[in-house]
């Protein structure tokens, strides 16, 4: 409790001691310091800093020389807490509670468990507890977890690497064989070209000795060509035309032999026809001869038989008629055809005779037919023996004569017959003689021409013995020799200027005698040196060297590509060794990394998993807080009750003003603002008392300055009731300051012990 | 069937004599008892060089002439301390000191197969270990030897265990080992890469804090040269270490009033090797009382353990917070929601470190609120 306030130099009062009791009466009407005392207690109690508004304010009022001492020097409280809570100044009644002052928040935490607010510890674990984004536990545990990923990814990372250089490190022991493979190519090819350019160079040694012996040839040849030149002189001048004159008349002579011997040829060929012919009609005479003979007698026997008969009208013309066609026929043929055929054509006319005979003497009497046909059958028996079968009848046809006409089936018939076949030895005859007229003349013509031939022949010979004397003169066999001759002439003339010309060329113009000399000294250099004879041929010495220049070629490539393999190699090299070691201290350390942000995150989550099992205990406990919400109503009702006629309910939800809720005189809620002012400033007042106690342990000290202004009397009577009340149930100590006479007067009657101080006696 | 014993990273020291010569007993007592033909040491057998110096005399002594090769190469510890020594200058009795760098290979045949050992001793960096002419693998099996950080074993620790040069896994496969022996992360792990077994066996034992499970040396068994080309190697089996210890932590919350959980219950699986670490946390009415449940609990148990560590970095005092019923109605609601073991009768670890950590966080909370009213 404060005893005395000492002020010096604080407006109207230079030097004031004032003594205050339990309740203290402040008295002083307008201007005589109440409002200066009422800032003197604030300064004695609070001691505002002068940085801060209330401080400001009281330098600028007072002066920096005023002094307010309160004694015993009471424990200083806020500046906010003191006017909010302790103090009423000029009546003005007012909460202010959801400013969200410091006392508040002190209050609210006294009010619950020795001070403590379960429910603020179970929305400070919400927020730990909770997995929004905007809190900072949140943001820090997310943080963590990146920087975890991040460690991972960079640790991953690390041995992406470690694994890619060894990869790289496999790769270079590929290079490093591929490289020995390219080695092994570029010796082997190395082997090779050495091995092609001894070969190449045996070959053109050995090209050399065919070239150098093909001069030698060359050089032989044009001697040779000069030696056949010299022989194929005579043949220089061309004179075949002279030789073609001779030929033409050795031809022409020949010609003529040839036609000469086509003429005796056929004559020869005439020759032997008529030879043959003579012969024949030879025989045909020789066969026409006994056929005449026979038939001279078959005629005489037939004659005979006649005449030992009646004739009968003699023998029909036709008969005889038939029987001269016969032998006509007979000597025809004979002369023409063969014998043979003659004497065939002789008998068919007999017997055509005879026939016609027999057929014509058919009409006679039956005896003299039979006496007649057996003397003809015996007749032509006869002739047939001489003249063959059939040939009566031949020569029936032979005599020309038809059978009708020569009746050879009568005697008389028969008998015309037999005399025309006795006539043809005669005919025969004749033709033999005529054939050998013809075969004399044929063999006369031939003598001719064989004269003719020999003549021919000669000229020949003569003609031809020229063309041979020419052509051995010039030593050749025929005049294609002598043109071959010519023409070899003509070009061993034009080949032998060339050949020197060349060989000079390829001599140097040296001599080429000299060219010789140096051929074969320069060949037995080669033999010396034991240069094969032979060697492959220009062809495939062509080859070697295309093979030497594309082996050049590749080992150039391969060369290349050794030194870029080898570049490869080292650069890859330094980079493998500046990797190995590195990499697995970088590796780790950011395993390590990875270990302290796990860590972080586990204390993280585990602080997180902490809250909300925090959260849920508080929650727990949260519940006693309306209890004790409850009993802070209770005493506002309590204290309100002192003022206001009737049970007014008080409502408590929270500290707020819109959570403060009074019953009205109607017995509606209303919360604090809508309640008419006089019942407000009860409500207030009571809150006050019941806040400014449960916010202090111990008595504390009230300033009132003239609360009850909108109260009646009897509201003010009751107000003060109530103040003394809670002064002597609690102890607190109240300084009640007042303009009004009568509320002095009335509070010195309802606070025993009240101690009053009239400010105008210290002004 | 050669048969090798692989450890690390034993570190013994001067300060800590006793207890690292008791687990390098144990280390030759295992190879004896297990009869094995080589114990491969890969680094940081002395914490320092100072402290090879000094325990060299006992080391030569304790593995005077075993029947095994015992193949030492040395660290980045053996760095440490080493003013102007030589490593390659001190007796290390029978053992092999592998010390040439950047490598040396070994041939060997015991146990009837031959072995190669490349031993890759720590360097400050293997960079260029590609053109390194190591020859073709000429034995049935070959082992490497080295002691760094092989890049892809999941490194866990940060800092713990810096001071080695990374190593590239392809080292290893590159010059065809089938087996890693490594050392320097103090975390046992093995682990396939490229045909190849890497392993580290972790310390030999525990050597600092947070080197939690059985510490001691794995147990690899190579097949005989006829079976072994095919079948690859069978992996390493794990030898825990009595004397090597174990490091145990607990998190104790802390009544407003400074009172710990019981640790009676836990207590009763230490052993006199293990390093027990006990962090306190919570708010409490008044510091003195968290220092005042330290000193009982040393008082307790440090005696039953190599080292206790009590740590009330996590506490924090408020006068006045065990007079608030809020706290304590919140430590009444928090105390109801204590994960309940499972079926299989353990609590779920995550669940657990939830709770706890709800816990830190409110009182932190309750006590800004508190000091801000105040």
């Amino acid at each position: 409790m404060i005893e005395k306030l000492t002020l010096t130099g604080f407006g109207k009062f230079k030097e004031a001691v004032f003594g205050l009791a339990g309740v203290t009466l402040v008295y002083g009407p307008n201007e005589a310091g109440k409002t200066t005392f009422f800032d003197a207690l604030f300064q004695a109690i609070c001691r505002p800093s002068e940085t801060k508004k209330s401080g400001k304010v009281l330098k600028a009022r007072y002066g920096a020389g005023r002094g307010a001492l309160a004694e015993p020097l009471p424990v200083p409280i806020s500046d906010e807490e003191f006017l909010n809570l302790y103090a009423i100044r000029e009546g003005d009644l007012r909460l202010e509670l959801d400013k969200g002052t410091e006392w508040l928040e002190k209050l609210k935490s006294r009010l619950f468990h020795g001070g403590l607010d379960p429910s603020a510890f179970a929305a400070e674990f919400e927020k730990r507890s909770s997995d929004s984004r905007t809190l900072t536990h949140t943001r820090e545990l997310e943080k963590a977890k990146a920087t975890l990923d991040q460690a991972r990814r960079e640790l991953e990372a690390k041995k992406q690497e470690r694994n890619s250089v060894l990869a790289r490190e496999k790769k270079l022991a590929e290079a490093e064989a591929a490289l020995q493979e390219t080695r092994k190519l570029l010796r082997a090819g190395a082997e090779e070209a050495v091995r092609l350019e001894s070969e190449i160079a045996s070959e053109e040694k050995i090209a050399l000795r065919r070239k150098w012996n093909g001069y030698l040839a060359r050089l032989d040849e044009w001697q040779q060509s000069g030696t056949e030149a010299e022989t194929l002189a005579p043949f220089r001048l061309d004179r075949r035309e002279e030789l073609k004159s001779l030929r033409d008349a050795t031809v022409k002579a020949g010609a003529a032999i040839q036609a000469e011997r086509g003429k005796r040829d056929q004559q020869t060929d005439l020759i032997a026809q008529a030879k043959v012919e003579t012969r024949g009609m030879r025989e045909a005479k020789e066969a026409a001869a006994i056929r005449s003979a026979a038939a001279a007698k078959l005629a005489a026997s037939a004659m005979a038989y006649l005449a030992g008969k009646k004739p009968r009208g003699g023998l029909p013309v036709w008969t005889i008629a038939a029987m001269g066609l016969a032998i006509g026929l007979g000597g025809l043929g004979a002369a023409w055809l063969a014998v043979k055929l003659a004497v065939a054509s002789a008998a068919a006319g007999v017997l055509l005779a005879v026939s016609a005979f027999i057929l014509g003497s058919r009409a006679a009497s039956a005896q003299a037919r039979a006496d007649a046909a057996a003397a003809l059958a015996r007749w032509k028996d006869e002739w047939n023996l001489v003249a063959g079968p059939g040939v009566a009848q031949s020569t029936a046809l032979v005599g020309g004569a038809s059978v009708g006409a020569v009746n050879l089936a009568t005697p008389e018939g028969f008998l015309q017959a037999m005399e025309t076949a006795s006539r043809e030895k005669e005919n025969a005859e004749a033709r033999e003689w005529e054939a050998a007229r013809r075969l004399e003349s044929l063999q006369d013509g031939l003598e001719k021409i064989t004269a003719t031939l020999a003549g021919l022949t000669e000229a020949e010979a003569l003609a031809h013995r020229a063309e041979k004397d020419w052509l051995a003169r010039y030593g050749v066999e025929s005049a294609e020799s002598y043109a071959e001759r010519v023409s070899r002439c003509r070009q061993v003339d034009s080949d032998l200027g060339k050949r020197r010309a060349e060989l000079e060329t390829l001599a140097g113009g040296s001599d080429l005698n000299a060219f010789r000399v140096d051929l074969h000294r320069k060949l037995l250099a080669l033999d010396e040196a034991g240069v094969p004879q032979h060697g492959q041929d220009e062809a495939a010495l062509q080859r070697l060297r295309n093979r030497r220049r594309e082996m050049l070629k590749e080992q150039e490539i391969v060369g290349g590509t050794e030194r870029g393999m080898i570049a490869d190699r080292e650069g890859l090299a330094g980079e493998i060794r500046g990797a190995f070691g590195k990499l697995a201290g970088d590796m780790v350390a950011w395993e390590k990394a990875v270990a302290d942000a796990e860590e972080e995150v586990a204390g993280k989550e585990l602080d997180k998993r902490a809250a909300a099992l925090a959260l849920e205990i508080f929650r727990s406990i949260g519940y006693g807080a309306d209890q004790v919400l409850a009993g802070l109503s209770g005493e506002m009702e309590a204290m309100l009750a002192n003022i206001l006629p009737a049970g007014r309910t008080v409502s408590l939800q929270g500290l707020e003003d819109r959570q403060i809720q009074v019953m009205d005189a109607g017995g509606g809620m209303r919360s604090l603002d809508q309640l008419s002012t006089g019942t407000r400033h009860a409500m207030v007042l009571a809150a006050k008392l019941a806040m400014a106690r449960k916010h202090r342990p111990g008595p504390g000290l009230l300033v009132l300055d003239d609360p009850f202004l909108a109260m009646d009397d009897e509201r003010e009577t009751k107000a003060m009731e109530m103040l003394r009340e809670f002064h002597v149930r609690h102890g607190w100590q109240i300084v009640l300051l007042t303009k009004s006479p009568p509320l002095a007067v009335k509070a010195e009657g309802i606070f025993p012990g009240l101690r009053r101080i009239d400010l105008a006696a210290f002004a | 069937m050669p048969r090798i014993l692989h450890a690390a990273d034993l570190h013994l020291s001067d300060a800590e004599k006793d207890h690292g010569l008791a687990v390098f007993a144990e280390l030759i007592e295992t190879a004896l008892r297990e009869r094995v033909d080589y114990v491969v040491f890969c680094g940081d057998l002395f914490n320092t060089f100072a402290d090879a110096e000094k325990l060299r005399a006992d080391f030569r002594r304790m593995l005077g002439a075993p029947p095994f090769e015992f193949l030492y190469l040395p660290g980045n510890h053996e760095e440490l301390q080493r003013g102007g020594g030589d490593l390659t200058r001190l007796d290390f009795g029978a053992a092999t000191v592998l010390h040439t760098r950047p490598w040396e290979l070994l041939r060997r045949d015991r146990g009837g197969v031959a072995v190669e050992f490349l031993a890759i001793p720590h360097q400050e960096q293997y960079q260029g270990y590609a053109d390194w002419p190591v020859p073709a693998k000429a034995a049935p099996w070959r082992i490497a030897l080295a002691h760094g950080v092989v890049a892809g074993m999941a490194y866990r620790g940060p800092d713990d265990e810096g001071g080695a040069t990374a190593i590239d896994a392809d080292l290893f496969t590159r010059f065809r080992a089938d087996y890693a022996a490594l050392g320097h992360i103090h975390g046992r792990r093995s682990q396939r890469i490229g045909g190849a077994i890497f392993s580290y066996p972790g310390s030999t034992r525990v050597w600092r804090r947070n080197e939690t499970g059985p510490r001691g040396a794995l147990l690899l068994e190579l097949p005989s040269a006829s079976a072994g080309t095919d079948t690859g190697l069978p992996e390493p089996r794990f030898i825990p270490f009595a004397s090597a210890g174990e490091y145990r932590k607990y998190i104790l919350p802390l009544t407003l009033e400074g009172e710990p959980a019981d640790l009676e219950a836990q207590s009763k699986a230490w052993g006199a090797a293990d390093y027990i670490e006990v962090a306190f946390t919570g708010v409490v009415e008044d510091e003195r009382s968290a220092a005042a449940s330290a000193d009982r609990l040393r008082a307790r148990y440090a005696a039953r353990v190599r080292a206790l560590d009590i740590d009330r970095t996590g506490v924090s005092a408020l006068p006045g917070i065990a007079s608030q019923p809020m706290v304590r109605q919140f430590l009444e609601a928090w105390e109801a929601r204590a994960p309940r073991p499972g079926e299989n009768g353990c609590v779920d670890v995550s669940a657990q470190a939830i709770w706890i950590r709800a816990r830190e966080l409110s009182l932190n909370l309750f006590k800004a609120n508190l000091e801000r009213l105040a």
